[in-house]
């Protein structure tokens, strides 16, 4: 997609805030997993990556414009043969270099060729146990492969992290694996909920639904505080939240000096996203065809970042963008409809996120759920999604599945045997929560509710 | 209202809302992870999918 961009700014352009420091750089699509939920549908490669000469001139550019971290990923990043190559001249032009890596194949040589080109930190990607994991991978021994390459990243020196989807299949399962990842070494542990974008959209089943967020943040709660206490230390993703009780534990970092809440999008503000073949977005995770700004073969890349719509919608972006219930949401001004990525996979458009722990205790509260049902399958191509209908219904309307509930926790018998009143203890923080709620926040009505059942039905 | 006008009370009025719910909710200030001062570097602070999370040591 090109650009419909202002050019090259100038010094009376200067903008107040600091521009797009965290890149993430898809270096191939070529993958050697089959995750049925990978948003790039990654494979074959793109018939059109960037050549070597091409990817050294993007570090450069990269690090004229200021970026401070580069995390490579794929497809599998280190399936491209100049791979290190790159990774080298990243450290080498002054930026922090890490991967995302499934870790397939991974083992000690590569290890220390990894160490070898300065990369600080790789964080393999871990999605549940070991069944479910090859499951949701596409291949048997995948899981026992991620800690081959986590043992051979530690030995080699290397700062190891695990990246994990949560989704109906992986939520239960996140006790136990939050033990093995302390076993392993792993210290910090990042997660985000699995959204319907590229092949995730095909399996809308493993998906879960806003009403389960009511279970799932306080099991999220608990792991991130036990946690801090004896690892790995939880990083909830971007697009978990949003102004519920949890929404300052959540979002607060290590090392902050203060504790923070989510203050909108900062996609092309603080992130970059690349894709292989030289397609520049604001954040790596976003729909290609809304939002790529350009690509390095035909502008530079300040040019994109600075001037191209699609990188700078969220530099003076307000709360006109806001539809349905987020349109009228008491946290609108602040927010700006939660996370970009999760609103515009659901519903082809961005402003109102159904993945928000706010709008699941408002509905709570009023007895009812929002149920996502796909209504248009997404094209089939590297980060496409569908659309989904949704509906708001009586909390207790009958449902084929129920999905994740806090009573499908497979708990580590050891956290049980030491604190047995644990399960009821976080499903009675989950009742409190709704009932504060029902106490509190009923009297600021969500004006947009209405618009968007409305809009709905006209559409259906 | 634009992202770039947020008010240093805006925050502050979300931060008392976030004290109320929180104290509802669980009666006590919840445990955040601050380790006053130190700062965070800014590049840090967004955990876009496929991030590599850091240790801040």
């Amino acid at each position: 997609m090109s650009s419909s961009a202002s050019p090259s700014p100038s010094p009376a352009d200067e903008r107040p805030l600091v521009r797009s420091t965290y890149a993430v750089w898809e270096l191939t699509l070529r993958c050697n997993l089959k995750c049925i939920h990978c948003g790039s549908r990654a494979g074959a490669a793109r018939c059109d990556e960037l050549s070597t000469a091409e990817a050294l001139d993007l570090v450069h550019q990269m690090a004229d414009l200021g970026i401070r971290e580069v995390s490579l990923i794929g497809g599998e990043a280190f399936l491209r043969r100049d791979w290190l190559e790159i990774a080298r001249e990243i450290t080498r032009s002054g930026m922090v270099c890490g991967m995302t890596t499934g870790g397939y194949g991974l083992g000690p040589k590569m290890a220390e060729q990894i160490a070898e080109a300065g990369l600080e930190k790789v964080s393999v990607s871990i999605d549940g146990l070991e069944a479910t994991h090859d499951f949701l991978r596409g291949r048997q021994g995948s899981y026992t492969q991620c800690f081959v390459a986590l043992r051979a990243l530690r030995a080699a020196g290397i700062q190891i992290a695990t990246n994990t989807q949560i989704n109906r299949l992986s939520a239960p399962e996140l006790p136990r694996l939050q033990e093995i990842l302390r076993d392993a070494g792993v210290r910090m542990w990042q997660t985000q909920l699995t959204v319907p974008m590229g092949n995730a959209a095909d399996h809308a089943e493993i998906l879960l639904q806003p009403w389960e967020l009511l279970d799932l943040f306080p099991l999220l709660s608990y792991l991130l505080q036990r946690g801090i206490e004896e690892g790995p230390r939880m990083m909830p993703g971007n697009n978990i939240g949003f102004f519920g009780p949890y929404e300052r534990m959540m979002r607060t970092h290590p090392n902050d000096a203060e504790a923070k809440f989510w203050q909108g999008c900062a996609g092309g503000v603080l992130t970059l996203g690349i894709e292989a073949d030289g397609a520049i977005k604001p954040d790596p995770s976003l729909p290609t065809a809304a939002y790529t700004g350009g690509n390095i073969r035909e502008r530079p890349l300040r040019d994109i970042v600075y001037g191209a719509e699609q990188l700078t919608f969220n530099d003076d972006r307000g709360t006109e963008h806001l539809w349905g219930f987020c349109e009228g949401c008491e946290f609108a001004d602040i927010c700006r409809g939660g996370d970009t990525w999760t609103a515009h996979v659901f519903f082809d458009r961005r402003g109102n996120n159904p993945f928000c722990h706010h709008r699941s205790l408002y509905h709570a509260a009023s007895g009812q759920r929002e149920r996502l049902e796909l209504a248009v399958a997404a094209e089939g191509v590297p980060f496409d999604n569908g659309v989904f209908d949704i509906a708001l219904e009586p909390c207790d309307a009958p449902l084929p599945n129920n999905g994740f509930s806090l009573a499908d926790v497979d708990w580590p018998e050891p956290w049980l045997e030491a604190d047995p009143e644990l399960p009821p203890r976080l499903a009675a923080e989950r009742d409190r929560a709704v009932e504060v709620w029902r106490q509190t926040r009923l009297r600021r009505p969500p004006e947009g509710a209405a618009a968007t059942a409305s809009r709905l039905d006209t559409a259906g | 209202m634009k992202k770039n006008l947020l008010t240093p009370e805006q925050v502050a009025d979300t931060h008392r809302t976030l004290d109320e719910i929180e104290s509802a909710v669980f009666g006590v200030q919840v445990q955040t992870d601050v380790r006053a001062g130190a700062g965070c570097p800014p590049w840090s602070c967004p955990r876009p999918l496929y991030g590599v999370p850091d240790t801040y040591e």
